[in-house]
This record gives structure tokens, C-alpha cells and sequence, in this order.
């Protein structure tokens, strides 16, 4: 079987004098808490973000909330009044979650789009072998009567937004890296009701916000629901 | 540490195309570096083709939330192939509101060829000259007889099998026995016929019968049906099976897994590659190594995304990019429309091991052949995958059937060994609108490197095209004597297919192209581009193939300037 050069030893050179940074981390919401985990050396920190606040500053949402690192060797650190700026955001592939009406302040649950989603899961992807034994989504038609594409226009949602984080300072957090520049990936792979909700309104907003025209006060609107939320 | 070594040869990727120029190039003397982005491979440790749903957790499916938390956009990634698959929680990308893109993406030692769909189709003339038979787009700067030896070499080297069809827009090639048909692709056969529509069995990368001389270490398909999950026999063609073995054994080929590239380094003075930049994954350590000659085989958009970010003086827009033409010209092919429903003569029979032929039935392309064959709504055409027979999961029983207990369970059984089903895989018009730009907002990996931002649409070529093969699915499959259960679907988002192609094409004029008729950089006489991102225009067949074909053309090429001194 083939063997692979782990290191080609002084075939490459090694540069130096780059502090190590820490670049991008992810997380996923539970609930309102942005959950993830990153490696420094092979050692795992749990981290958490939960935005207290939320605000258009510039055309961009901002959120304001507390990070929290646990370090193998520190235990808990957390800083507050950490900004998480969105500069970017992914589309979403699959069974549209379904963009429930908001009843203020409280988080109905939709069994229609967890079973949606749920099913989703279970389908088979459709690859080259033995295509077309897995049944065929319920069509849908565009207003010339052609099938739509999945996942675009009224069935998109926002999978994934890239915020940037204000600086940290990594003696305070516990990580031995570079912690300067961060930029926090969180996926809306909702598994609750509340992150649902969330989900919803993240999508809206994009829609609003980063969608070439800025829509400002359907932004808005969605900034008030955000705080509303966050104030529970 | 300093470090005076420059290889001949710099690889980067080790799938289809870069294991094809590694073994290429060491043949033929080249002292050649692999760099690979993910880690090697170990078929005992990481091949589980022969496990079943009910040995592990969660029967297969893995724990709940991973798939959609850890590997979104990895869509034919399961339990047990999770591990060829990038984690996209490390591997971002963007995209417009409303605009997604499914960018399926295997950084490992053999990349995607671990796990590939193996249809290895030629294009033709209608397809290397499609502008010329239809006016739209550009034509390929080569023809189909340029390319017919290599094609010729690359199918006897990795072993395919078909028939011999005789049809012009498919040409034939040199195959192995194909594989049999099914009682209910024999049925589906027929019926295309009666519609005055070909169906062929698939071409696959496949061994069907005793393995070459050269084929060490490869056997004949078993037929378990689980090629997805690592073929332990290499029976079907991958890197690790075929052409890095071979590579290795020359003695000049070094290997580099969990080398992430930066970018290309280049010289200040002439402008030309010098090497590559590149980050260890694990330690995070960076790194230069020196090289006289680059070949990009990191996948279509990886490749692209490397050419992006290596700025320069002399190439401030990206190497080899001043006519603006790299990222330009993304493609995908689309699925996702078709029809389904089951044979009732085939109802309640004896079930077979019909899923371990991991293959079926093509209905190649009938539309726009000729005057005669010409569609008024849209331009090139598509084909259709179809199968039919049992299979270890009986999908149609959550939504052909209904109802629920001993009834319900009787259903299944009786259904079980009828259900038929064809899928298109379409053409996508090239178009410049459709492209890839590093993220205008800075948006990072996880190593620090700037990432791709998605920019595709279907045009309404595509959506008539949609339309259309959804009503001849279920017009073929009626004529077959099927009952249709469903028609139509959804076209598939695009990346979904995983044959995204174009961003770094082909062209005689270095104004509308990266790259010569050789896949040489216009720009950068030293860097070729010998996977996907060459292509023009995207035909509806799969492309690994033509990608294989291309490389061992170039890497001719390569050979040949290097000898004299060119590069």
C-alpha cells in the first residue's frame, strides 16, 4: 500500500516569526447560545457566546454578549461586552425550514418544520448509484409551470452567518493564541424551538441586509425581535 | 531552516487529476512533491464497505444533529464516509441571500476518487464545439480527435465498463464487460425504445473482468454495492488504487498529506511560480518549498481559489488572472427532476442482490442532436440515470406507500422489488455572470486563508431544460409499463451534482481564458491547471474522464516544454 512522506525534512522550508493566530471558530445555536469548540495543540476549549443585545450599526447587525472559554488547564473565563459583527453569510441547502409568524415575545413550536426536517435527514442523497430510487420532492412550479430549484428564492434561509468578534484578549480568555482577529461561523442547524425562531429571523434579516439593497426598516423590525428574545 | 531543494514538479491534490500527473510525470523522469490538504488514507482503518446499517449506531445515519451541525453541505457523506468529507465548520464559504451553493468537498489522500460515482463518459465534437452547433458560448480551443488517444490510454489504464453503443454524441471507447442490467432496466430499455430513445448501460470505472498486468493490487468487483464507502479491492479507480501506487514506485514521488496551500510563490523578477506557500493542518506551522514547474489538481474551486489568492506584484489580481477571466464561467450540471414509480409485473417477486451492481441504465442525450432533434425552448440537452430493483434501504416505502402496520408492512415487501426511478443530469450554459470572487468582506478558514464567494443562478435554459425532462421521464416511463408515482421534483441547488466546472478555462485568446489548449497558464508559462476549472462548457456527461484525458495530454505537453527548456 502506499506510503506517505509525513515530513519531507529539509525538502521544505519552515518559516518562523508567525505568531499564531487564532482565525475562524464555530458554533452552533442552542437555544439563544452560540455553542462550539476549538483545538489549540490538540487540546479542546469549549467556547460559548450569548449576545445579550442586538443593533444595526452601519447597514451590518451587531451583536453584544458575553464569550466564554473553557481551557483544559483554566477552567471558565469569560469577557463581556463582546461585539459580533455579521460581514457575511452562507445559503442553505435543503428542506426549507418553514418562516413561521412570530408571536412577540414567546416561541411557538412547529412540528410542520421539524418533521420537514427531519425527513430531509432520512432521504437518501441522490448520487450516481442507482439514481432515482429515492422518491422525488413534492414538485413545485414556478409561473411559466417549470420546476424550481431547491433552497433559492422564497424557499432559501440562511445557513451559516460569519460574524466578526471585537478584539480578545487572550491572557484574559486562557488561549495561548493570537486572539486579535476572530471570526466566529455560527450554523443555524436548529434542533430547538427557540434557535428555530432564531433561525427565522436570521433569515429575514440577511434577506434585509445583505441581499445587495439595504432594507433598512424591514431590518429593523427584525433587530427589535432579536432584543425581545434576547430579554428573556 | 532554510531548505535549497526545488522539486521538478510541485502537485497540488492528490484525486483524479493529481494522482494522473503524479503518475505521469514520474514516469517520465520528474522528481515531483504531491502537496495533499487532508490526511492519508488507510483503507484497513477507514474503509467500512462491509458493515451494515444494524452494526452500528443509529443504524448508519450517525448521531443525531452531526450531518447538519458538522457537514451541511457534504451530501452524500454517511456514517461511514464521513471521513473523506471536509468538515464545513472548518471550510467556510458565502453566498448571496437566496443563493446557495453545495460545494461538496474531500480534502484526504485521493480526494474525491475514494468515493466518486466511477460514469465515465467521453464528450464529443457536439460538446468540444458546441458554440459552433449552436451559437452560444465559446468553443474548446481542442477537438474530439485531439483528445480520443488520451481518452483511449486513460480507459485502458483505469478500467471501464461498457458496451460499445455506436452513438456519435457518445463515442465509444475500450471497455471491460459492463455490467448486467436488472429485470426492471431491462423493462425501462424497452420502453425508451418504444419512445425512439437509446438506454445504455452505464459506463463505469470498474473492474468487471481479470485486472491488467499493471492493475497491482487490483481485483475484480465483488459486487457488494458499497463503492461509496472505500473499495477495499480497488475494484474501482482511485488514486490510491492506480496511479499513486505506480508513482511511488519510481522512487520519485514525494508525498505530503495535511498540506493546506496559501498560495503560489512567485518570482519578483520574471513573474514566473517559484513554489508554494502552504500550512501544516495539524501543527499549523507555515511553509516554502521550490519548484520548477506547478500543477493545480486541487478540485475546480479549490484551484481557483489557490490562483486567487497568490496577489503578486506582477499579478495583482490573482495569478494569471489579468483578463479577469479566472472564476468566471462556473458550472454545474443539475438534477433532481425525474420520475418514479414501480413495475407492477415486477411486484411480490423473490428479491435479488440487485444493489451490489452499483451501476444501471443511461438514456443519453436526444435533444439538440441535430435540425431534427432540435428543441425549440432551449439549447444542448441532458440525459437520464435510471435504476431499477431492490435495494438494502427501501426507500419508496415512506412515500410510495402509505398506511402503517402488518398492512403496511406487507406493502413494502410486495413493492420492494419494483421501484423504478430516472434522474436527469443536465447541461448548464457557461455563462460569465456565473463566478467565484475571494469574499469581499474577509471572511477566513480556519488556517487564515481567504475564502470563495459563490455567485450562481440557473438561466432560464436551464428551467425549460427542467421542464422538458420532466414530462419525458414520465412519458418513458409509462411507455416501459410502469406506474408512475411521481414526476418533476425540484432542480437540484447548484454544486449539488459535485461536478462544478469552468473558473479557469480553456482558450485560444488569453483575453477570454486562464489557460492555452494545453492547460498551461496563458500568464505563467510554469503553472498548468489540469482538473475541472479548464473547462469550457459543461456538456451533461460526468466529467473525470475528460479530466484524466486532459491531464495525461498536458502532463505530454509538460514533459516536452520542460525537456526543452520552455518552462
Amino acid at each position: 500500500m502506499l506510503r506517505e512522506a509525513e515530513n519531507p525534512g529539509s525538502q521544505v522550508a519552515r518559516l518562523t516569526g508567525n505568531q499564531r493566530k487564532l482565525h475562524s471558530i464555530h458554533g452552533v445555536l442552542r437555544g439563544r447560545v452560540v455553542d462550539g469548540q476549538f483545538e489549540v495543540q490538540g487540546q479542546p476549549y469549549r467556547f460559548s457566546f450569548v449576545p445579550t443585545t442586538a443593533a444595526l450599526v452601519v447597514g451590518r447587525l451587531v451583536l453584544t454578549g458575553r464569550m466564554t472559554v473553557y481551557s483544559p488547564q483554566l477552567g471558565m473565563r469569560f469577557v463581556d461586552a463582546v461585539e459580533a459583527q455579521a460581514i457575511a453569510i452562507q445559503g442553505g441547502v435543503g428542506v426549507s425550514p418553514v418562516r413561521r409568524q412570530l408571536l412577540t415575545g414567546t416561541a411557538q413550536t412547529s412540528q410542520t418544520s421539524t418533521s420537514e426536517q427531519k425527513m430531509e435527514q432520512e432521504k437518501g442523497p441522490e448520487t450516481d448509484l442507482q439514481p432515482g430510487l429515492h422518491p422525488f420532492e413534492t414538485p413545485r412550479l414556478d409561473e411559466l409551470g417549470r420546476p424550481v430549484v431547491e433552497s433559492t428564492g422564497p424557499l432559501s434561509f440562511a445557513g451559516v452567518l460569519y460574524f466578526n468578534l471585537s478584539p480578545l484578549n487572550d491572557l484574559t480568555l486562557g488561549v495561548p493564541l493570537d486572539l486579535s482577529k476572530v471570526q466566529l461561523n455560527l450554523r443555524l442547524a436548529p434542533t430547538d424551538d427557540l434557535a428555530r425562531d432564531l433561525q427565522t429571523i436570521f433569515s429575514r434579516m440577511t434577506d434585509a441586509l445583505y441581499d445587495g439593497v439595504i432594507d433598512e426598516s424591514a431590518a429593523r423590525e427584525q433587530v427589535e425581535e432579536l432584543n425581545r428574545i434576547f430579554k428573556f | 531552516m532554510k531548505s535549497n531543494k526545488v522539486f521538478d514538479a510541485l502537485i497540488i491534490g492528490s484525486g483524479a487529476s493529481g494522482g494522473m500527473a503524479a503518475k505521469e510525470l514520474t514516469a517520465r523522469g520528474f522528481d515531483v512533491l504531491l502537496l495533499e490538504a487532508g490526511p492519508p488514507v488507510n483503507p484497513a482503518r477507514d474503509f467500512t464497505h462491509h458493515a451494515w446499517p444494524y452494526q452500528v449506531m443509529y443504524r448508519g445515519f450517525g448521531p443525531p444533529g452531526w450531518k447538519q451541525q458538522e457537514q451541511w453541505m457534504q451530501d452524500t457523506a454517511s456514517h461511514f464516509s464521513r471521513h473523506f468529507y471536509v468538515k464545513d465548520s472548518e471550510h467556510p464559504y458565502t453566498t448571496d441571500p437566496g443563493k446557495p451553493f453545495m460545494w461538496v468537498r474531500a480534502r484526504i489522500v485521493g480526494g474525491k476518487t475514494l468515493h466518486w460515482g466511477r460514469l465515465s463518459w467521453r464528450l464529443s465534437d457536439l460538446d468540444f464545439k458546441a458554440a459552433s452547433h449552436d451559437g452560444f458560448g465559446d468553443d474548446w480551443p481542442i477537438s474530439y480527435s485531439e483528445l480520443a488517444p488520451y481518452y483511449d490510454r486513460v480507459e485502458e489504464f483505469i478500467g471501464v465498463s461498457g458496451n460499445a453503443d455506436g452513438l456519435p454524441h457518445l463515442p465509444d471507447g475500450k471497455y471491460m464487460p459492463p455490467m448486467p442490467l436488472t429485470c426492471g432496466e431491462h423493462l425501462l430499455r424497452k420502453g425508451a425504445e418504444k419512445t425512439g430513445r437509446r438506454a445504455i448501460s452505464m459506463r463505469v470505472a470498474m473492474l468487471t473482468s481479470q485486472p491488467k498486468s499493471f492493475m497491482k493490487g487490483r481485483r475484480k468487483c465483488h459486487y457488494c454495492g458499497h463503492c461509496g464507502d472505500g473499495c477495499d479491492v480497488n475494484a474501482m479507480f482511485s488514486s490510491i488504487a492506480s496511479t499513486l501506487p505506480l508513482a511511488a514506485a519510481t522512487g520519485r514521488l514525494t508525498l505530503r498529506p495535511n498540506s493546506i496551500v496559501r498560495h503560489i510563490v512567485t518570482d519578483r523578477n520574471t513573474g514566473k511560480a517559484k513554489g508554494v506557500a502552504f500550512i501544516d493542518r495539524v501543527t499549523r506551522d507555515e511553509y516554502e518549498v521550490n519548484a520548477k514547474v506547478i500543477v493545480l489538481a486541487a478540485s475546480t474551486l479549490e484551484s481557483t481559489r489557490i490562483l486567487l489568492n497568490s496577489r503578486s506584484e506582477h499579478h495583482p489580481q490573482g495569478l494569471g488572472n489579468s483578463s479577469g477571466m479566472l472564476g468566471r464561467y462556473l458550472v454545474d450540471h443539475f438534477g433532481g427532476i425525474g420520475a418514479s414509480g414501480f413495475f407492477p409485473m415486477l411486484a411480490g417477486r423473490d428479491p435479488l442482490n440487485e444493489d451490489g451492481k452499483a451501476t444501471g441504465v443511461f438514456i443519453p442525450r436526444f435533444r439538440n442532436l441535430d435540425q431534427k432533434t432540435r428543441h425549440p425552448k432551449f439549447l444542448r440537452g441532458y440525459g437520464f440515470e435510471c435504476g431499477a430493483g431492490t435495494s438494502l434501504f427501501p426507500g419508496m416505502a415512506r412515500r410510495l406507500i402509505t398506511g402503517f402496520g402488518a398492512d403496511y408492512k406487507k406493502q413494502v415487501r410486495r413493492f420492494y422489488t419494483a421501484p423504478v426511478g430516472m434522474t436527469v443530469r443536465a447541461a448548464m450554459l457557461s455563462r460569465f455572470e456565473n463566478y467565484v470572487e475571494l469574499d469581499p468582506s474577509g471572511v477566513v478558514d480556519a488556517w487564515g486563508i481567504p475564502v470563495l464567494k459563490m455567485h450562481i443562478q440557473y438561466s432560464d435554459n436551464e428551467r425549460e431544460m427542467a421542464k422538458d425532462a420532466a414530462e419525458t421521464s414520465e412519458e418513458i416511463l409509462r411507455a416501459a409499463g410502469a406506474e408512475v408515482v411521481s414526476t418533476g421534483g425540484q432542480m437540484t441547488a447548484p454544486g449539488r451534482i459535485i461536478h462544478e466546472l469552468g473558473t479557469a478555462r480553456m482558450g485560444n485568446d488569453p483575453k477570454t481564458s486562464v489557460l492555452n489548449r494545453f492547460n498551461q497558464m496563458h500568464e505563467v508559462k510554469n503553472v498548468f491547471v489540469t482538473d475541472g476549472a479548464c473547462f469550457v462548457s459543461s456538456a451533461n456527461q460526468n466529467p473525470t474522464l475528460t479530466i484524466l484525458a486532459l491531464t495525461l495530454r498536458a502532463c505530454e505537453y509538460l514533459a516536452d516544454e520542460f525537456k526543452r527548456g520552455e518552462l
